[in-house]
Order: C-alpha cells, then structure tokens, then sequence
C-alpha cells in the first residue's frame, strides 16, 4: 500500500474523528454552557427588572404616603395655629379685661383713698380753723359782736312764720341779761312763752334758738361749724377736679 | 536536517500499513488537542473567567458567528468544522516550530485529504440544506452551458485549498531548515516567529474559506 495513500486516507479518517471529538467534547458543552450563562443572564436581568419595577412601585407608593402625610402634617398644624392662635386671643382677652377690672378697681381705691384723705384733710383743715377762730373769739370777747349776733338771730326769728315756732330752746355760752332776753322774746312773738333758756359755753359767743321751724343759730360755733362744712365741701369739690382719672 | 517536499517518510508497519511521519505528528496532534478540548470545555464550565476559558469561548462563538454571517443563519455542524479544521490546522502548524517535528501540514497528503473534506462537505451540506434538485440546480445556472464550469471551479478550489496551505507551510518549513543549516541556530529565529503568523493566518484561510464554500452550497438553492 502506498504511502501517501495510506496517509491521506488516515489524514482524513484522523480528521474526521478529530472533528467528532471537538463536536461532542468542545464545542457542544462550551456552546452549552453559554446558552447557560446566557439564559443565566437573561433571567437575572428580567429578575432586575422585576425587582426594580417593584422598587419603582414601592417608591411611588412611599413618595405617595409621604406626601399624605405631609398633607395631613399641614392640616393639623394650620389647625394646631389656628386653636392657638383662638386660644391666645382668649387668653389675652381675659389678661385685658382681668387687667382693665383690676385697673378700674386701683382707680376706684385711689379714688375713695383720695376723697377720704381730701375728706380728712378738710376736716382737719376745718377743725383747725374753727378752733383758731374759736380761740380767737374766746380771747378777744367783743362786746358789740355778741350784740350783734343776737341782732341777727332776731332778724332771722322775725323772718320766720310765727306759727308753728313752739317749742323754743335758746342756748347761749352764758346767761343772757334782760334786755337780750327781751330782745328775742319780742322776735319770737306768740311762741315766746314757751322759750326755755340753758347755758352751753361751747357756743363761745352768741346764741342758737331752736324752734319747730328749724334751727337760727347765731353762735360763733355755728358759724365756725358752717364755716368748716363749707371748707370741706369745697376742698372735696376742689380735690375731684385735680384727680378725675 | 533532511530537506523533503513530497513523500512522507515510513516510520515503521503496522502490518501491512505503512505508518508515516506525518501520521505520527498529526495523531499526536489529535490527542493533544482532544485533551485540550476536553480540559478547556470543563474550564468554562467551571472557571469561566480563566484566560483558557475565555479563550474557549471566543473560539466557539468567533466560529458560530462567522457561520451565522456566511450562511445566512447559525449552523452548529458546520460551525465546527470550521473550527475544527482551523484548530488542526493551527496546532500542526505550530507543531512544525518544534524541533524536530515535521508538521502535518507539509504533507501534501495531509492538505489533499483535507480540501477533500471540505470538497465533499459542500454538496453534503448543500443537498442537507435545498435537497437534492434545489442543489444541483445551481450547477444549471443561470445558464445549463455553465455547468462544467462550476465542476470545474469546485475541483479547482479543493485543489487551490490544497496547494496553498501546503505550499506556505512547505516552504516555511523549507527556508527555515535552509537557514538552520547554512547560518546556525539563532539566525532563523524571525523567520520561525514569521513562519508561525504564516501557519496560524493560512490555518484561518482554510477554515474561512471552507467556511465561505460550504456557507455558498447552503445558500445556493435561496437565490
């Protein structure tokens, strides 16, 4: 058998069996494991895909929770603001009005401490001057103002209707003398026989004649009595206008 | 160094065959290979990011696209034998690097049987592909007077596959053995790195080629 013959048949044979091997034993499990690796991929890459669908999904569904959320967040917030906004309104009303009573009520206090203390400050005032024209009078002992005093209260008697004067009280800081009694006997006309005379040295100078019709009194403490009556009125008067709130 | 272009030279009988040194290299060539294979095909299984498994994998699916390209749609079997014959091809060209080692490829015998592969491959594939008559119609067209041209252009590229491959491997071999007998052992050294670019590009023509023939037969009866 030739050579060449011999090696070209087993060339060809040897390639053949050669190309066999490698089908079976290479490509096919090569090309196996690819199309493996390949579906392998494939399906992670759809498992991906999945998953990040169902992120998306979950993230929109979180992203939509939070902004319900912060929906309602506002909501009770405005509504929180608004409740506390009412209630420091009330609370600052009842502070002003809490304060305008208490401020009404100091006003008052200081009122009432003001007239008292202008009440007491006239009395005293009134007081004092009565007692310094008191003492003046018990000191100076005038003759023609005593006279004249009881000038007066006879004037003031004669003006008087003359019924209806009984009973009649003449007090006077001493004992009148006769011709002072005669003159208000005379000046109480029909009444006089009921005049009964008593001695009150706190009248300091003059008389006072008490009569149905109401009291003449022409005493030197009348007229200081008037006269601090007078000066308390005036100061009161006098004090409400310099202290009105 | 014995210089040779034809005839292979017996080694021994193995009865009454005569065993040559081209068979030796090319079965050495084979079981080698098929160990390889089988090795790196368990690597990209299991070690897939190794450099061998990446190697693999190129391989295979360089080998399944190029078919997909020439023919039109993927086709397993002729996928590999394409890469079959580039791998044979390649690994007994680097073979011939060895000291010693004639390769296979320098046989005119070894290329002759396998462009008669391919040779019948082409009308196997064909008729596989159109049947019989939707393949052998083709010879027919586009007019009957051309047919003995298309048998003769068939014959003509097997032998044209035959004759190039052996021819640059040949005469690589040739001038590299010339070279290490008249001006020592480094000087050749280029053109051994220059023969090997030589082997590897020869070994993807044939395989292209094959590829581009066989590809045709299957896409002969669309046209």
């Amino acid at each position: 058998m030739s050579p060449t013959l011999t090696t070209f048949l087993f060339e060809a044979a040897n390639f053949l069996v050669l190309a066999t091997i490698l089908g079976w034993f290479f490509f096919k499990p090569v090309r196996q494991t690819l199309a493996d690796r390949r579906d392998k991929l494939t399906a992670q890459a759809a498992d991906v895909e999945q998953k990040l669908a169902d992120a998306a999904k979950k993230l929109h569904d979180v992203e939509t929770a939070q902004a319900n959320l912060q929906k309602d967040l506002d909501s009770q917030r405005t509504a929180a603001i608004n409740e506390t906004r009412t209630q420091a309104d009330q609370i600052l009303a009842k502070a002003r009005q809490k304060s305008e009573q208490e401020l009404n009520a100091n006003k008052e206090r200081i009122s009432r401490l003001s007239e008292s203390q202008q009440r007491n400050l006239a009395e005293a005032s009134a007081r004092t001057a009565a007692a310094a024209v008191r003492a003046l009078f018990q000191t100076m002992n005038l003759p023609d103002f005593e006279s004249a005093l009881i000038e007066s209260a006879c004037r003031q008697l004669k003006s008087l209707p003359q019924d209806g004067l009984a009973p009649i009280t003449v007090e006077s800081n001493r004992d009148l003398s006769e011709h002072e009694r005669e003159q208000l006997l005379n000046a109480l006309g029909p009444a006089a026989n009921t005049a009964r005379f008593r001695t009150k040295p706190e009248l300091v100078t003059g008389v006072r004649i008490a009569t149905g019709r109401g009291l003449v009194d022409a005493s030197v403490a009348g007229l200081t009595q008037f006269a601090s009556a007078k000066l308390t009125e005036e100061v009161h008067r006098t004090g409400n206008n310099h202290h009105s709130f | 160094m014995e210089f040779r272009i034809f005839g292979d030279p017996v080694l021994f009988h193995l009865g009454p065959i005569p065993i040559t040194e081209t068979m030796v290299t090319s079965t050495l060539v084979t079981i080698a290979l098929s160990g390889a294979a089988v090795w790196s095909a368990r690597t990209v299984k299991s070690q897939p990011l190794s450099a061998m498994a990446i190697v693999a994998s190129l391989l295979v699916e360089s080998f399944d696209n190029l078919v997909a390209e020439v023919a039109g749609h993927p086709h397993r079997l002729v996928a590999n034998l394409s890469g079959s014959l580039f791998l044979f091809i390649a690994c007994c060209n680097i073979a011939g690097q060895l000291p010693g080692v004639h390769p296979a490829t320098g046989s005119l015998a070894t290329t002759s049987a396998l462009a008669v592969v391919v040779f019948f491959s082409v009308p196997i594939a064909g008729i596989y592909a159109n049947g019989l008559g939707g393949y052998l119609k083709h010879y027919f067209q586009p007019n009957p007077l051309l047919m003995p041209l298309h048998l003769i252009s068939e014959i003509s590229r097997t032998l044209a596959l035959a004759v190039r491959l052996f021819g640059n491997i040949m005469s690589g071999h040739l001038l590299v053995a010339l070279l290490v007998a008249l001006a020592g052992f480094l000087v050749p050294t280029p053109i051994m790195a220059l023969d090997l670019l030589i082997g590897l590009l020869q070994a993807y023509i044939f395989a292209i080629l094959s590829t581009v023939y066989i590809g045709a037969a299957i896409s002969a009866g669309k046209e």
